[in-house]
């Protein structure tokens, strides 16, 4: 979230029929792999025709052909290098084969697809935008002045210029280009660690989070998977810490889970749904005032929830946790990533044991 | 305060969003980027004219086009070159404040940041000018001042620094950044405090080969830019002027300093959209000012601002443990305020050396 104004290369567009777009816009680096593209296949274009006409020309007769392959040969070059943006963007919705290469399309300001008259006007005023031209004659006189090197300092400008990110040739055809292949929405996470739905479970039904809260969340478990565990529990412990609080959690809990758990409830629970099956967690009450139960804690599982150590497990559980814990009791139900999780909860606990000394 | 209502969007970023990016806030803060950048730069850049201005107006008197001047004027354009690639971090320490307090601060103000600058100049002076060679190259120009081309000391050295300025930028690019916003402190006697050097390490590391990929594309494009800058300046003077002399006094003086200058400011900009991309995916930085703003907005002001006691700091090490309140007292004492771009590490810190 930012403000409205914030920056970033996106604009919103209100077509005519009033629906609004975000668009990603696609600036000078964005388009630069896709001009070098275009640069080759023209190039590879303009050859092949041309190999063809002089391979044809010179089997017919190349005495009287001659003249006129040499003619074609100009042709070709002018109508490729002119023409062949203006076609391509005209009949694939906006689109070359560098463009389609990196995932960009040219559009009109009203975010309606490019016509040809505005692909045509885009594309003669290229090298414009290119300009200066440096010519290395300057350098050295010897060179003949007809190796020309853009510099397309006035295209750059324009578009620091712009709003829109717009050359001199989008400026007078009224187009941008935008990133096409970006999807705005949040995946939704699968959840396959059998603790969070238990977990979820102890929140109260009437409990609802707001839009920002759920955005929030959706953001958490968006990018959790890319956060080592100590930092997954460091973001996370900002909005746990009240949460346990408000709901009077065990203080000990994992807060990666705790959020983790809300998100569960937020997006992916049922309320209408029957209570988990909570298999080998079914009787455990993460909830401060379920603490002293023995059946809360003789089943074990407050290693799974917990950022506990392993003294304090041994020390406070009565029954041999091989037999209690559920990682060790049934592996084969618990994925490689709750394993992790455990692991990761000990080392939490055995830091704040020793921060507490 | 919002600390996820950001004027520049905090996401996930590829490098050419960022090169893109880069240009919007160009366009956004033309003014402050000019200001900012020319008050670093002046000073390095009239110190590199009075090291190596000799050398062209030595060669003008007998002619710049002949062919015994062309080795001189390498020379010149070399070692410029070599200076303002070394000098560019410490010259865009005002760039830096300004742009790290303009990521939450729509417009802060250049006496907060003038005055930032002065309080952390000893540091930033260190370790940018000292540390990363700038000044030792300098006094290696005054001993050198006068004397004619020799090929270990004008070949050789500079290839060196170059090499020695590469290895260091690619490996340990956001070095400014940590000194200047996150403000670790350069050493301590505290195995638990975040110093320069482990925070470097804990920044760097992980991403040591991504850096190293993302600092060659963007020396390749700022080389290019380089090059289309110069020809441009000299472009527009031809247009003006009808001069299309390429080798003049002006050209050597005034041009190719100035298009160097320009790629630099270009690259302390691009190195800072950077270094938040950076903890972006490191540090799931994004993540943090979203979860801390949330806390704030349902539990109030203080709550995404405390530092628990059992907080980790940014490398996942334990923290000395210390109450919130204390923490967050302890931040605002600091001068530092939470709307800076640097807060989350500063608040992590103060908890660790509770004064």
């Amino acid at each position: 979230m930012a403000t409205p104004f914030a920056l970033d290369t996106t604009i919103a567009v209100v077509t005519p029929e009033n629906i609004s777009f975000e668009y990603q816009l696609a600036g000078p680096f964005r388009r630069l792999p896709a001009f070098l593209i275009d640069f080759v296949v023209r190039w590879v274009v303009i050859l092949t025709i041309v190999l063809l006409i002089w391979l044809i020309g010179g089997l017919i007769s190349f005495s009287q052909l001659g003249p006129y392959m040499v003619a074609t040969t100009f042709l070709v070059y002018f109508i490729i290098s002119w023409f062949y943006g203006t076609l391509m963007e005209t009949y694939f919705n906006g689109r070359t084969v560098g463009k389609w290469a990196c995932g960009l399309r040219a559009i009109d300001v009203d975010g309606r697809p490019i016509s040809g008259k505005r692909a045509l006007i885009r594309n003669l005023l290229r090298v414009a935008d290119l300009m200066p031209l440096a010519a290395i004659s300057n350098v050295a006189p010897d060179v003949p002045p007809v190796f020309m090197i853009p510099t397309g300092m006035v295209g750059l400008t324009t578009m620091i210029c712009t709003r829109r990110m717009q050359r001199l040739g989008d400026l007078a055809a009224g187009t941008m280009v935008i990133v096409d292949e970006r999807s705005w929405r949040l995946p939704v996470v699968k959840v396959d660690d059998p603790r969070v739905p238990a977990l979820a479970s102890f929140f109260p039904g009437d409990h609802r989070v707001s839009r920002s809260m759920a955005r929030t969340l959706a953001i958490y478990a968006e990018r959790r998977h890319y956060l080592t565990p100590a930092r997954r529990r460091e973001v996370a412990r900002h909005l746990t810490d009240p949460l346990v609080e408000k709901f009077e959690f065990r203080r000990d809990i994992d807060p990666d889970l705790l959020m983790y758990a809300l998100y569960y409830k937020t997006f992916l629970a049922d309320p209408s749904d029957q209570a988990p099956d909570l298999g080998p967690l079914a009787g455990y009450s993460p909830l401060r005032r379920d603490e002293n139960k023995p059946q809360g804690l003789a089943l074990g599982t407050k290693v799974g929830l917990q950022a506990g150590t392993a003294s304090a497990q041994t020390s406070r559980m009565p029954i041999d946790p091989l037999k209690t814990n559920p990682l060790k009791t049934n592996p084969n139900q618990h994925s490689a990533k709750t394993k992790r999780s455990a692991s990761s909860a000990v080392g939490s606990k055995q830091k704040r044991a020793g921060e507490t000394e | 305060m919002q600390l996820d209502r950001t004027h520049v969007v905090v996401r996930l970023r590829t490098l050419s969003e960022i090169g893109d990016l880069a240009l919007i806030m160009i366009r956004r803060y033309p003014a402050s980027l000019l200001i900012g950048f020319t008050a670093g730069a002046m000073v390095w850049a009239i110190l590199n004219t009075a090291l190596l201005g000799w050398i062209p107006l030595q060669e003008a008197d007998y002619g710049l086009n002949d062919e015994e001047a062309v080795g001189e004027l390498t020379r010149y354009m070399f070692w410029m070159a070599v200076l303002v690639l070394l000098q560019a971090p410490a010259a865009g320490v005002l760039t830096t404040l300004y742009l790290g307090q303009a990521v939450f601060e729509q417009r802060p103000t250049w006496a907060s940041v003038f005055k930032e600058a002065k309080r952390q100049f000893p540091r930033w002076f260190w370790v940018l000018g000292v540390q990363r060679l700038a000044i030792p190259t300098m006094i290696l120009l005054i001993v050198r001042w006068g004397e004619p081309l020799s090929g270990f000391w004008d070949v050789f050295v500079p290839i060196c620094l170059l090499l020695f300025a590469a290895i260091v930028r690619s490996s340990r690019p956001f070095v400014p950044e940590i000194i200047l916003l996150e403000q670790c402190p350069l050493r301590s006697k505290s195995d638990l405090e975040i110093t320069l050097a482990r925070r470097s390490k804990s920044l760097h590391g992980p991403m040591a080969s991504d850096l190293g990929g993302r600092f060659l594309a963007v020396s390749f494009v700022l080389l290019i830019l380089l090059v289309s800058v110069l020809y441009s300046l000299v472009f527009v003077r031809g247009i003006t002027l009808g001069n299309w002399r390429v080798m003049d006094l002006l050209t050597l003086l005034v041009f190719i300093p100035l298009a160097l200058w320009t790629v630099a400011a270009v690259s302390v900009l691009v190195r800072l959209l950077n270094y938040l991309d950076t903890r972006i995916r490191l540090e799931g930085w994004e993540v943090e000012l979203a979860v801390r703003a949330e806390a704030m907005r349902e539990f109030g002001e203080n709550t995404g601002l405390a530092v628990t006691s059992s907080q980790s700091n940014a490398h996942g090490s334990p923290a000395r443990p210390t109450k919130s309140v204390k923490a967050s007292a302890a931040t605002k004492a600091s001068g530092s305020t939470a709307s800076s771009v640097t807060q989350p590490v500063q608040a992590t810190r103060a908890t660790e050396t509770p004064k």
